[in-house]
């Protein structure tokens, strides 16, 4: 019986790894927690045995699921006018340095930075919050977030700070 | 956690009496069978998680369980300076079945108290 239950366990420790969908291998490791539970009685151990099961299998998956759910990608928008694309504009901006900067404040606040470039404009009512759109007017960049959006806030405070985007302007919707 | 089902909802409230008298029978009978403060004061604090599960909405006051974790706390750290220091488990070799039962129970609510705030801060306070 052990050595099935063993073997089941080294299956579900391989699926979780396994996985393309975070979900499910947030269900698997609630399906290994219990299967360990049951191992951990089997040697003698109904204590940890209680302890795994319901720490184990019912709250670590609870809050993997709720942790799931508050999960968002910080998404940038970088919007381009038809003739800006060309180098010495996209020098002169230093968009690279300014994407730099931003990354560098994405990593430190654990949040997971998506650039995507467009020409369109795009629609600022419908985004949401962690939506950031670039963009030059004037010969400054803006940046336009929700009013809501800590996290772009701060994310203006610390490039303002910098020296070479000082310039740097805001636009909350 | 915004489209709850019909389903768990209704089997859930159908199981949390029986959660709960099987998280009180853990703690009471921890000093013969097994299971302890711990273990049973983390299935209650489970009841509390299920609740999310059925009904996300929050309504409880934090501050009564933070106060009741500290108070536990002193408690829990008292109880046995004054048993020991008096000599009371030498004295009186009776009481000490009574007194691994109010220890689990002290451990369960702490635990209790402390496993729901930890769920409910994260669930309803931390976001980015």
């Amino acid at each position: 019986m052990k050595s099935i239950m063993l073997i089941i366990l080294v299956v579900t420790a391989i699926m979780t790894l396994q996985t393309k969908k975070m979900k499910n291998a947030v269900i698997y490791l609630g399906v290994f927690s219990i299967i360990i539970a049951f191992v951990y009685l089997l040697q003698g151990a109904p204590d940890v045995a209680i302890a795994e099961a319901v720490i184990g299998s019912t709250m670590t998956t609870i809050l993997y699921i709720v942790a799931l759910h508050k999960y968002k990608l910080y998404r940038i928008y970088i919007n381009f006018d038809a003739i800006e694309i060309n180098d010495s504009v996209y020098k002169k901006n230093n968009y690279n340095d300014l994407l730099k900067s931003i990354k560098t404040f994405c990593y430190k606040n654990d949040l997971d930075p998506m650039t995507i470039y467009t020409v369109d404009k795009i629609n600022l009512k419908g985004m949401g919050k962690y939506h950031l759109n670039l963009e030059i007017v004037d010969y400054h960049i803006q940046l336009s977030y929700h009013r809501n959006d800590i996290k772009s806030e701060e994310l203006f405070d610390y490039l303002s700070k910098k020296d070479e985007f000082s310039t740097i302007r805001k636009k909350i919707f | 956690m915004t489209n709850h089902s019909t389903l768990l909802s209704k089997s859930l409230t159908i199981v949390y009496p029986f959660i709960l008298i099987f998280g009180f029978y853990i703690v009471v009978n921890g000093h013969t069978s097994p299971g302890g403060g711990f273990q049973g004061g983390a299935v209650i604090a489970s009841v509390y998680i299920s609740k999310y599960l059925v009904l996300p909405v929050y309504d409880y006051q934090l501050e009564p369980f933070k106060m009741i974790e500290k108070f536990m706390l002193v408690i829990i750290l008292l109880l046995p300076l004054t048993i020991f220091l008096f000599r009371m488990n030498v004295m009186l070799p009776e009481f000490n079945v009574p007194y691994l039962m109010a220890m689990n129970i002290l451990i369960a609510i702490k635990v209790t108290c402390g496993i729901s705030i930890i769920f409910f801060r994260f669930v309803f306070f931390e976001t980015r």
